[in-house]
């Protein structure tokens, strides 16, 4: 019945993305190279939360929305090997708002997913780990995760 | 319709980062009017559909062109609101002594009192409707657009033309935000904004944000 | 006769053993030949027997039919309701929480009423004001609506009828976790009952809801579960003690209340699900599941695990949080196990060995193939042999028997001996089938307690093809003849009597193997074994209604009496039976 709530809800979304969003970030639907604009992906950028190693960094992400959202939640994609405990090595971000199972409410908005995985990212969550390389270093070796954060956070520069 | 809602669903963004919002008007002409700001944004503080309430600021609305960008901007807008409550306290000023005379008169007749007390109050606000109301009607071919310009402590709203030159509104910047203009990058929608470029050609809307990075360089 | 050259041969057996012929049939032979003695009427049997059933059926378990599911649940719900002073929805929620238990939920409650309302989402009051606007925005498709077509639960988050509609069917459409559905606000925890669901999703999707609540009321309760049978809508409501599991449905299908397995007497669980385990472990399609999933340690469904994560989040309801690896739950686990990629606990205990799997892997090491199959083969062919025998008696009842009836102008129910007859081999085929799981696991060096279950199990084995034999193909006769005859009088008493010492024996064999073949032991005077086995043997009776009437048990019209434990017909005068001397009942 509601099949068309997805892209009426992420319209929405979108015109209140352009009257107000947190400094910083960037969320914008995908356009194509025809210039036509596809709702269903989100290309977004995450700016590291200053005074930590992720400052400087501004993180490319992108949004999967599949027709069943808000109902199902959009699925959050870093770059391939993205460096996070908490991001499986497809880049698929690990949240609890984010699984259908357990978090995700359809009333969570772009900003909310968007501002969580800021919080995320200098907050992993040990408990939930979807990495080897970052879980480990995380736990085992507290400096050079800090090293390698930072070293991530060169690597993705302010696109200006 | 669609305008209305999509101002009452504005609260439901106001997340914690949200900042005050502060507008600048750019106009060349449109001054005689003792501008307030635009309707929209009275009416969003007006409902109150503040789901997020207490980390939603208030709308403070300062033009800066009162206080030191006189020289710059070449007639000097007025500050709606003030302007307003100036307005508000003359007429009740005014309303008091109405009503000190009819006291004085007519002690005893407090129902004929009260009568004028609500007909004079009803008048009032019926002006200051009207004193809204004025500024939305377009009076000039050239479209206006009011956008804020965002840094990381909050945004400032600017009113220009849509096909004006970004040039000029960045300068102002600069100069009201005492920064070199070259040391400031503008960006919409993560793209960076050229200084040819104009509202119109960038797509813009009311209400667009333009992020301001300020380079360490 | 080869039947009768057979119990000649048990019979010598058993005097050798010095047995007083506990296991032994040897009653049944004197009841053959005390043929001309004994005039039972097989036909009036049954009452007294259904009513043993019943009264036994009533200790333990009882069916539910859906109408009674319902009226049990709307029962409970109207008392917490009543109790507590809430709302019927809210009461279901709470008592699905408490797995359907109105003491637990009037405990709870009334020991700390505000932590069960924020712990459950009941709320007193909204947690928000909504403006005074006429119009309200929807949360979900942030669309603006009038007051009027805009929902709330308690908690006053406003959302539109469409995305309610949308919410709910999507959770119901995700399965029972509907059933502890909460606001769509993110922050907010306000429990959305079936009092809302009604309201706002279409008749299909509050069939489904109701259904999804049914099934709770039978699967969250310990104490009921649905029948196993395939197709089968009845449940069970298990109220006996841990000593006999046997449950027998509506349906006929007869099922082990503690395993869910078909009813396995006298093999334990353990062996049931050790022994099924093994036969599907040597196909491959085990291995593949072995190695990618696993059950849950809580709610017992298995778990494929498809991601990476060794941290494993069961699905709706039972969310139960654990680790891959050991299996043990998730709060236990952190840097102190190793993290995540290594788990202390699974490395530990692997090293001690005490996981199953490795476990399994050194027995079916040790255990030749050649052994198991040997007992596989046996216990398969039971099985088909029951599959059979389940086919043979629907036939004799759907066709056979009428047809029996015209050519011997006996009415049906004096007929009911044949069908009388197949139960009791069906039964018996089960029995005998799970004899081989048995002796499968019954230790080798245990060299006593095998020869003897294995001479028990033969005995059992000849007996039961003497019965079968009689009903399969003797009967042939009588079907194909054109009239009446004189032999089938015979046949009629051969085979009932045939049924009644195969049941007896079978009987005592499954009492003797849950005894653990404790009689090899003791090396006791069989006398005292026998009253002990007499004991336990009473306690089969609730195991299956199929056996109903399969034998002549009670005083028959001449006055005779049959022995409750051997079912030697006795004449009235006596108190004590003639064959096993136990006293008149």
């Amino acid at each position: 019945m509601s099949g068309g709530i997805a892209r009426g809800r992420l319209a929405e979304e979108r015109k209140a993305w352009r009257k107000n969003h947190p400094h910083g970030f960037v969320a914008k639907p995908e356009t194509g190279p025809d210039g036509a604009i596809d709702l269903m992906i989100w290309q977004c950028i995450i700016p590291g939360k200053s005074s930590t190693d992720w400052e400087g960094g501004y993180f490319p992400l992108t949004l999967h929305f599949s027709e069943d959202y808000p109902s199902k939640p959009p699925k959050c994609k870093f770059p391939q090997g993205f460096f996070h405990p908490n991001v499986y090595p497809s880049g698929t971000v690990c949240l609890s708002i984010l699984n259908e199972d357990s978090g995700w409410r359809p009333a969570i908005t772009v900003k909310q997913i968007l501002v969580g995985i800021q919080d995320l990212l200098d907050q992993p969550n040990p408990a939930d780990p979807a990495q080897t390389d970052g879980y480990q270093l995380f736990i085992q070796e507290p400096a050079e995760y800090k090293r390698r954060v930072r070293q991530q956070a060169k690597q993705y520069p302010p696109v200006l | 319709m669609m305008e209305e809602f999509s101002e009452e669903l504005e609260p439901l963004f106001d997340y914690r980062r949200v900042q005050p919002l502060n507008v600048v008007y750019l106009d060349d002409d449109d001054l005689d009017a003792p501008s307030a700001s635009p309707p929209k944004r009275r009416k969003i503080s007006d409902s109150a559909v503040e789901k997020v309430d207490a980390t939603v600021k208030a709308v403070n609305v300062i033009d800066c062109g009162d206080k030191e960008e006189e020289d710059w901007l070449p007639p000097p807008p007025k500050v709606s609101l003030d302007a307003k409550l100036r307005g508000e306290d003359s007429t009740l000023r005014e309303l008091r002594l109405k009503k000190q005379e009819l006291a004085s008169l007519a002690q005893s007749a407090e129902n004929v009192m009260r009568a004028v007390e609500e007909s004079v109050k009803r008048e009032l606000s019926d002006s200051l409707e009207a004193v809204a109301e004025k500024p939305s009607k377009p009076r000039c071919e050239r479209n206006k657009i009011v956008l804020s310009i965002q840094d990381k402590d909050g945004a400032k709203q600017f009113r220009i033309y849509v096909d004006d030159k970004f040039e000029r509104l960045f300068k102002m910047y600069a100069d009201k935000a005492k920064l070199d203009l070259k040391s400031l990058v503008f960006c919409f929608d993560g793209d960076k904004i050229g200084p040819a470029a104009t509202p119109d050609a960038l797509g813009m809307e009311d209400n667009d944000i333009i992020e301001v990075h300020v380079t360490s360089s | 006769m080869d039947s009768e050259d057979d119990m000649h041969d048990a019979n010598d057996v058993e005097s050798m053993d010095d047995d007083e012929g506990f296991y032994s049939d040897e009653m049944g032979m004197d009841y053959y030949g005390s043929d001309d003695d004994v005039d039972v009427d097989f036909g009036e049997d049954n009452e007294g027997i259904k009513r043993i059933e019943a009264s036994r059926a009533e200790n333990n378990f009882i069916i539910l039919k859906e109408s009674d599911i319902k009226q049990r649940q709307e029962e409970d719900i109207t008392s917490v309701s009543t109790v507590l002073s809430i709302s019927r929805a809210a009461s279901s929620i709470l008592l699905r929480y408490y797995n359907w238990s109105v003491s637990e939920v009037h405990e709870a409650w009334f020991a700390d009423e505000d932590k069960v309302r924020k712990t459950f989402g009941l709320l007193k009051k909204p947690v928000i004001q909504l403006p005074s606007s006429r119009e309200l925005t929807c949360g979900i498709c942030f669309e603006a609506f009038h007051r009027g077509s805009i929902r709330s639960a308690a908690c006053g988050h406003p959302f539109c009828c469409a995305c309610w509609e949308g919410y709910i069917r999507t959770s119901i459409s995700d399965g029972p976790g509907c059933l502890i559905l909460r606001c769509p606000d993110p922050s907010c925890g306000a429990a959305v009952g079936q009092d809302m669901i009604t309201m706002l999703v279409s008749d299909e999707d509050n069939r489904k809801y109701s259904q999804y609540l049914l099934r709770s009321y039978i699967e969250d309760n310990k104490k009921t579960k649905w029948c196993p049978a395939p197709g089968c809508e009845y449940a069970v409501n298990f109220v006996g003690d841990d000593e006999n599991y046997d449950v027998s449905c509506l349906c006929s299908y007869g099922f082990c209340w503690n395993c869910t397995e078909e009813a396995h007497r006298p093999v334990d669980c353990s062996t049931v699900s050790k022994w099924i385990m093994k036969n599907s472990a040597e196909s491959e399609n085990m291995n593949w599941i072995l190695a990618n999933s696993k059950p849950c340690p809580k709610c017992k469904r298995p778990i494929e695990k498809n991601q990476g994560c060794m941290h494993m989040t069961c699905t709706p309801p039972c969310k139960f949080e654990f680790c891959w690896l050991c299996l043990g739950a998730w709060s236990d686990h952190g840097e102190r196990t190793g993290g995540f990629y290594a788990c202390n606990r699974y490395e530990a205990a692997k090293q001690e060995g005490v996981y199953d799997e490795t476990e399994r892997r050194r027995e079916m090491a040790k255990n030749s193939l050649e052994r198991y199959t040997h007992y596989y083969e046996r216990w398969a062919s039971n099985q088909l042999s029951r599959q059979k025998a389940l086919a043979d008696l629907h036939q004799m009842r759907t066709v056979h028997m009428e047809k029996l009836s015209d050519i011997q102008r006996e009415p049906e129910s004096q007929l009911k001996f044949i069908t009388d007859a197949w139960q009791q081999i069906v039964e018996c085929r089960r029995v005998l089938k799970w004899t081989y799981a048995y002796g499968y696991y019954l230790p080798e060096q245990e060299h006593a307690k095998r020869q003897f279950f294995e001479y028990l199990q033969g005995e059992a084995e000849s007996g039961l093809e003497r019965l079968h034999q009689c009903a399969e193909k003797e009967l042939q006769q009588f079907l194909s003849a054109d009239g009446p005859s004189k032999e089938f009088i015979d046949f009629h008493t051969k085979l009932a009597g045939l049924t009644g010492v195969t049941k007896n024996y079978f009987e005592n064999l499954v009492s003797a193997l849950e005894n653990g073949l404790s009689d090899v032991d003791s090396q006791a005077a069989c006398s005292g074994s026998s009253s002990k086995n007499g004991g336990s043997s009473k306690a089969k009776g609730g195991k299956g209604k199929g056996r109903a009437g399969g034998s002549s048990k009670n005083i028959d019209s001449a006055g005779m009496w049959t022995c409750e434990y051997c079912t030697y017909a006795n004449s009235k005068q006596s108190t004590t039976c003639h064959m096993c001397h136990h006293q008149r009942r």
